[in-house]
């Protein structure tokens, strides 16, 4: 089961972790699996906390710096960034 | 020659306003301390002497034109979670490793008068109670260094108790600030959700996270957040909102759920003597109830996760923080993701992919956030009856390093009492209220959304008499 979740997210766990990983993700599953003891007939979910009402600002361009951006990114050509193939050629 | 590491912010200004010592003697003084102590404590992730020196010089010139304010020239660590502009920041991780801020957190803009010694260790992307999760290594215990300084913000925590800088910035999602201030018997406030802007902040739950201060006194903690505090249009959650209420009776709310099973009985002791100081002092004790309390933790163990693996996804190596290649774009993802983040991390990041999949979605994080209306619901209406709720702050003294490593549940434990403030989105205020064979003990002061003052006000009345 971690393993076809690993994917989804990207991941790979070792081979000699997943024994230790499959335990402590049941006992934190079983953990969380209390919540199927509340009644929660009737209540609206929080979702989040603030003043919640959409926050707009004006659809004026902002030019900024870009050099600092430029100067994390680990392959590029010119000024742009370089990555792996997206598609590939069967698609 | 006095300690200049020793003060705290208000007697840090009085001196350099005073002109007793230079902003510049002052921080190296911080620099020296850092040099000798940080060996044995390991709070600092990156020291920043050149950006301190420069800035300590800036704030002389201010000071000699007579433009000072309460915080200028005052030395501070960060969070390594908290962006500097050109400095480092690994929020605790491999994947960061060489990492450069493009940009200033907002908190650092507000406290551009300060001086910044460095970057502070924590859990890897704040995911921990203990400072054991970092992906560089452990902080100790200033009180005991064969103990945890408490997480994730523990490396915050050491610098302030061991007098490293005068304050420190942390972030608290279920405790980060309060559990690590209380292990190391300092202050630490969690404020309201949505006061201080979290632009700049590497974010974990995005409905949790809050920045605060962690300070040697209560007064340094008020400074602090109404200098950090303010809405910004750069974080569409935060807001100005004040309430205030006159307190001219003070009722102090004690929830019976959180004084059971579990709970050091020295930590109950001394948590039980500081309410009866408010009693004798003519606040009314009421016992209150929070009947949700018992899912609070699985509330926050289906939330926070679920929340971290979409703020996480954004780590894969491509526009910043390679750490491996890969012969196609998946497995360039998968190399990344593997090498780059800590175990702690992936259990989590898995957990909130699990609960947020297709199929589980409803039964876990839709249920979680029903609970959590619950949760909050419990504390508004325990708020018409008391003005403030007094808890532990952590149910455990601060452990040994490595002692609770191999039992994930029994860590996720111990952040029993913070995590349901967290999820209500209420201010929370950490102080020391005693100590056990040299171990700090911390109480807990939980006040209604945006009455920070009043958090204060009553902290202030205990520390003030005991000292």
């Amino acid at each position: 089961m971690i393993s076809k979740i690993a994917k989804l997210a990207n991941l790979i766990i070792d081979e000699k972790d997943l024994d230790k990983f499959e335990k402590d993700f049941s006992s934190i599953l079983a953990y969380v699996d209390k919540l199927e003891e509340v009644d929660v007939s009737g209540i609206e979910e929080t979702a989040n906390l603030s003043c919640v009402e959409n926050v707009l600002r004006d659809d004026i361009e902002e030019r900024k710096e870009t050099k600092e951006l430029l100067d994390l990114m680990p392959d590029k050509k010119d000024n742009y960034l370089q990555v792996n193939e997206v598609f590939e050629e069967n698609d | 020659m006095i300690d200049l590491t020793n003060l705290t912010i208000k007697k840090a200004h009085e001196g350099l306003k005073e002109k007793k010592f230079s902003c510049v003697e002052l921080t190296q003084s911080f620099l020296d301390k850092i040099n000798t102590k940080d060996k044995e404590i390991n709070a600092y992730l990156t020291i920043t002497p050149e950006l301190a020196l420069k800035q300590a010089k800036n704030a002389d010139e201010k000071i000699k034109k007579g433009e000072i304010n309460i915080l200028t020239g005052i030395p501070c660590a960060i969070k390594d979670n908290l962006m500097i502009k050109g400095i480092r920041c690994t929020a605790g991780s491999k994947f960061l490793d060489k990492y450069v801020a493009p940009y200033n957190a907002t908190v650092i803009n507000k406290l551009k008068d300060c001086v910044f010694l460095g970057k502070t260790n924590l859990d890897e992307f704040a995911m921990g109670s203990s400072c054991e999760k970092s992906a560089y290594f452990p902080t100790h215990n200033p009180h005991d260094l064969e103990r945890v300084p408490g997480g994730s913000s523990g490396g915050s925590a050491a610098a302030v108790a061991a007098n490293e800088c005068v304050f420190a910035l942390g972030s608290d999602t279920g405790g980060s600030i309060r559990q690590p201030a209380c292990f190391c018997g300092i202050t630490g406030l969690k404020p309201t959700y949505g006061t201080v802007s979290r632009c700049g902040l590497i974010a974990f739950a995005s409905s949790l996270d809050q920045i605060g201060p962690m300070t040697k006194s209560i007064e340094d903690a008020e400074l602090v957040f109404n200098a950090i505090k303010g809405k910004d249009k750069m974080d569409s959650t935060s807001c100005d909102e004040n309430r205030n209420k006159d307190l001219k009776e003070i009722r102090i709310g004690v929830p019976k759920e959180y004084f059971g099973k579990g709970l050091d009985p020295e930590i109950e002791k001394a948590v039980k003597n500081a309410i009866n100081f408010y009693e004798k002092n003519n606040a009314k004790i009421v016992e209150i109830s929070l009947p949700h309390t018992d899912y609070a933790l699985a509330c926050y163990y289906i939330i926070a996760p679920s929340e971290a693996s979409a703020n996480l996804a954004r780590f894969d190596g491509i526009r910043y923080g390679k750490v491996a290649d890969g012969e196609n774009l998946i497995d360039y993802y998968l190399q990344n993701k593997t090498k780059g983040f800590g175990a702690e991390v992936k259990k989590r990041i898995i957990l909130g992919t699990y609960t947020l999949s297709a199929g589980y979605y409803d039964a876990y994080y839709k249920k979680a956030l029903k609970v959590r209306t619950l949760i909050k619901k419990d504390f508004e209406e325990a708020f018409e009856k008391v003005d403030i709720i007094i808890s532990p702050t952590s149910p455990c003294l601060p452990f040994k390093i490595g002692e609770m490593v191999d039992d994930p549940l029994a860590m996720y434990l111990s952040d029993i009492y913070t995590v349901s403030v967290n999820l209500a989105g209420l201010p929370a205020i950490s102080i020391p209220c005693g100590e056990s064979n040299g171990l700090p003990i911390g109480m807990q002061l939980i006040a209604p959304a945006f009455m920070e003052n009043n958090l204060f006000k009553i902290a202030k009345l205990y520390d003030n008499t005991r000292n």
